[in-house]
């Protein structure tokens, strides 16, 4: 998944992507059209002289998708309203001009490139056909939906999935839909009910991209991870479902069959298993590491004390065996596993001062990023490939924090039993 | 008084102590610890706070994974049954500080020595510690079997 801003931000570095480092594979462009139904002082930075201007990837997507959203955003200074998209034709271009911009960027960006010349070689002078740089699928324009703007928002979003069909069709590609609601109307079925059969009235959707604002199924309640389970099995009636920004538990659901059509689930490196709607801002980076049995990145600190309580640090093999043996830790754990790890936690310290007060952070190394970044998708691979049973998992996930009760916080550690009796309660008998 | 105050007046009077090796803001692990001290090849890290001291818990247990002695540091009127026995139970020390001596601590609860400590962090601080100034030993008072 490339996000739009990205993609508008930096299109000759997206196209060189698709293009090089990551030919072949498929990739769907998000288009991120609730972006302009939020303040627009979260679509500015800061210019100098303190003025607001809109970010410069913004003011692309604008013009790209069409004047409906120029008139508000740039002329008037104002949010995306409902009222903008209940004339059918202004819908149809707002539509038109959002799957334009997925179709066409990276591929005009990729005819431009370098490697254009060898791609038109090959297909002259070898049977291999230029490629084409098409996203694999176009996403529908769609809006964040909470419960307080649902009935103004979801027929907005209905209507763009009936235009962008049409669109769709005529370029050949499969279109989704991208459907994005807050927590609050994840736990209210009869919204959710209600959001499902209005999509299920729009013939022609191939995939269902789902995002529920800031769901992190590491501190989610049983009662949210059903109802998550719940929306994903209503959808999955109409088309295959996926869930952009996910983690284990739903790897988990996907790989168990416990929702037919559950295709499964996307995240970025280390990040990205939930996300919020509203950006919140990046943080300070910290050093943390993937810890498998617990299927959750963990402060550096806490991976010490987990890997001690797992007997993870007796032995380069118990650490193997215990711990994690990817190809990553075969890498970087010796035998002396116990100075080994610190290869995961390796930072610099920087010391500034604010407020008259000196204050140290530290950021992680390049090197420490690397491995650990290998390291989670080399565990992620592993997760998403391997052969499951709910009480396998169930079994191994209260082990785990049976073992790590009295080392970390229940915080850290209290998904365990919520996700094992979920699972179970889920799989079929 | 602010916490910073409080710590930088133990520190200046640390300081006048012939080379020995101190530092703030010493990073730990992604925590920073507001003073540590290095004892021949031992560590003892000193959390000041004012009125918090369950958070300067939190943050000492945390210390303890490279420093083999944690204190926290409050003054002497804000010490209670309450926080002694917090402290005991957490298995680190308590410091106040003493105005009339030479050295600026006077030991509440001696720290236990930590059973924590992960050899890397702990060099990371005597790295640290080693780049500062100084080398002379601070009292062994600090450092309880």
């Amino acid at each position: 998944m490339l996000n739009a801003n990205i993609v508008a931000h930096m299109p000759t570095a997206m196209a060189s992507i698709v293009t090089q480092k990551a030919r072949n594979k498929p990739y769907i462009l998000d288009p991120q059209t609730h972006a302009f139904q939020h303040d627009i002082a979260l679509l500015q930075s800061t210019a100098s002289g303190n003025q607001k201007k809109l970010r410069r990837s913004i003011d692309t997507l604008i013009r790209d998708y069409g004047s409906i959203v120029k008139d508000a955003i740039i002329d008037q200074e104002r949010p995306l309203d409902p009222s903008d998209l209940t004339d059918d034709n202004a819908c149809k271009a707002f539509c038109q001009g959002v799957l334009k911009f997925q179709i066409d960027t990276l591929s005009k960006e990729a005819k431009q490139s370098d490697s254009q010349k060898y791609y038109r070689y090959l297909a002259s002078n070898t049977n291999t056909p230029a490629p084409s740089f098409r996203p694999t699928m176009v996403v529908a324009p769609y809006f964040y939906l909470t419960s307080t703007g649902l009935r103004s928002w979801l027929p907005i979003n209905i209507n763009c999935a009936r235009n962008s069909v049409t669109y769709a069709n005529d370029t050949g590609l499969p279109l989704a839909v991208e459907i994005v609601i807050s927590r609050g109307l994840l736990v209210d079925e009869a919204s959710v009910n209600s959001i499902v059969a209005e999509y299920a009235q729009v013939a022609g959707i191939a995939a269902f991209l789902v995002w529920v604002d800031d769901f992190s199924e590491h501190s989610a309640s049983a009662e949210e991870l059903r109802r998550f389970v719940a929306l994903i099995r209503q959808l999955a009636n109409v088309a295959p479902v996926v869930n952009l920004y996910g983690g284990y538990f739903s790897t988990a659901i996907q790989r168990l069959g416990i929702v037919p059509g559950f295709a499964g689930v996307t995240h970025s490196l280390e990040y990205g298993e939930d996300r919020s709607v509203i950006p919140v801002g990046g943080g300070v980076p910290v050093a943390k590491f993937y810890l498998p049995s617990l299927h959750k990145r963990v402060n550096f600190r806490d991976a010490i004390r987990a890997i001690r309580a797992l007997d993870g640090f007796a032995s380069k093999a118990s650490f193997h065996a215990t711990i994690c043996d990817c190809k990553e830790c075969q890498k970087v754990i010796d035998d002396d596993p116990e100075s080994s790890f610190d290869a995961y936690g390796r930072t610099k310290a920087v010391s500034y001062m604010n407020r008259g007060r000196k204050v140290t952070r530290e950021y992680p190394l390049t090197e420490t990023r690397m491995h650990t970044v290998s390291h989670y998708m080399h565990r992620k691979r592993i997760e998403f490939s391997q052969k499951v049973t709910a009480s396998d998992i169930a079994a191994r996930l209260r082990s785990t924090q049976e073992q790590l009760s009295n080392k970390l916080q229940p915080e850290v550690i209290g998904h365990c039993e919520i996700w094992a009796s979920v699972i179970e309660s889920l799989a079929p008998s | 008084m602010t916490e910073q105050l409080f710590v930088s007046s133990v520190y200046k009077r640390l300081v006048e102590h012939e080379g020995i090796r101190i530092g703030v803001e010493v990073p730990l692990l992604g925590r920073s610890v507001d003073l540590a001290i290095m004892l021949d090849d031992e560590v003892i890290s000193v959390e000041f706070k004012l009125k918090n001291w369950r958070r300067a818990i939190s943050q000492a247990k945390d210390h303890r994974l490279g420093a083999d002695y944690a204190y926290i540091c409050m003054p002497r009127e804000r010490i209670s049954a309450a926080v002694i026995e917090a402290v005991r139970k957490g298995g680190i020390g308590l410091l106040t500080v003493d105005t009339n001596e030479h050295w600026p601590f006077e030991v509440v609860v001696g720290a236990p020595r930590s059973k924590d400590v992960w050899p890397p962090a702990k060099q990371m601080v005597i790295d640290h510690l080693r780049r500062s100034t100084g080398s002379k030993l601070a009292p062994r008072e600090l450092a309880c079997a």
